[in-house]
């Protein structure tokens, strides 16, 4: 996903120094 | 908070088809690996039962050759360790439907006012999920952080006085 996903929005991100590496993971959990 | 791993196009909660129910998690491999979050992966489930159903299957999304390797080496020690067979699945990552609106950021959902200021601030969906206040503050919500992490988040989470103060009885007060 990319950078612009996760920055998306009226409130500044949590922790904002803002990542350049972005990565994704996805998990089903049982 | 989604569905995954089957074949069926635009699933539900209802109608899953062959999915699995997923999350999906970005991440700032600065601040937290891979293997890090593989950890949280085995230790917030039971891989080593038979899933009941593909709804509930154990399942490791790979989105590159590199996490691939990861989630092999993670689950062979997983396995190593226990002792046991682990039923997870490490299969490529194909596609992502994202869940009904009542499915995301659950435990915040569970406060209301918290959750309509946030709702009020992020009306389309994928803001609201993508907000990193937000899943901050469902994690707090879910009993993840300490009272003192809250205050010292609370200034960058978005929320007016009042609804910050409800925040922290939530949180502080359990």
């Amino acid at each position: 996903m990319s950078e612009q996903r996760v920055l998306s929005g009226p409130i500044p991100p949590i922790d904002a120094e803002a990542p350049t590496d972005v990565q994704t993971a996805t998990f089903a959990l049982g | 908070m989604g569905y995954a791993g089957g074949t069926k196009k635009n699933p539900t909660y209802h109608d899953l088809g062959d999915h699995a129910e997923t999350i999906e998690v970005d991440f700032d491999p600065r601040r937290v690996t891979y293997d890090e979050l593989l950890e949280v992966f085995w230790t917030n489930h039971n891989a080593t039962r038979r899933p009941w159903s593909r709804q509930y299957a154990s399942i490791i999304f790979v989105h590159d050759d590199e996490q691939a390797r990861l989630a092999r080496e993670s689950k062979e020690r997983f396995e190593a360790t226990l002792g046991r067979r682990v039923y997870t699945e490490i299969v490529p990552y194909e596609n992502f439907t994202l869940a009904e609106d009542y499915h995301q950021k659950f435990r915040l959902r569970g406060h209301h006012d918290v959750a309509a200021e946030y709702l009020s601030i992020y009306p389309r969906l994928q803001d609201f999920v993508n907000s990193t206040a937000v899943t901050r503050v469902n994690g707090f919500l879910g009993g993840c952080g300490s009272c003192l992490q809250l205050d010292a988040d609370l200034p960058k989470l978005g929320l007016t006085s009042g609804t910050g103060s409800a925040l922290r009885s939530a949180v502080c007060g359990r």
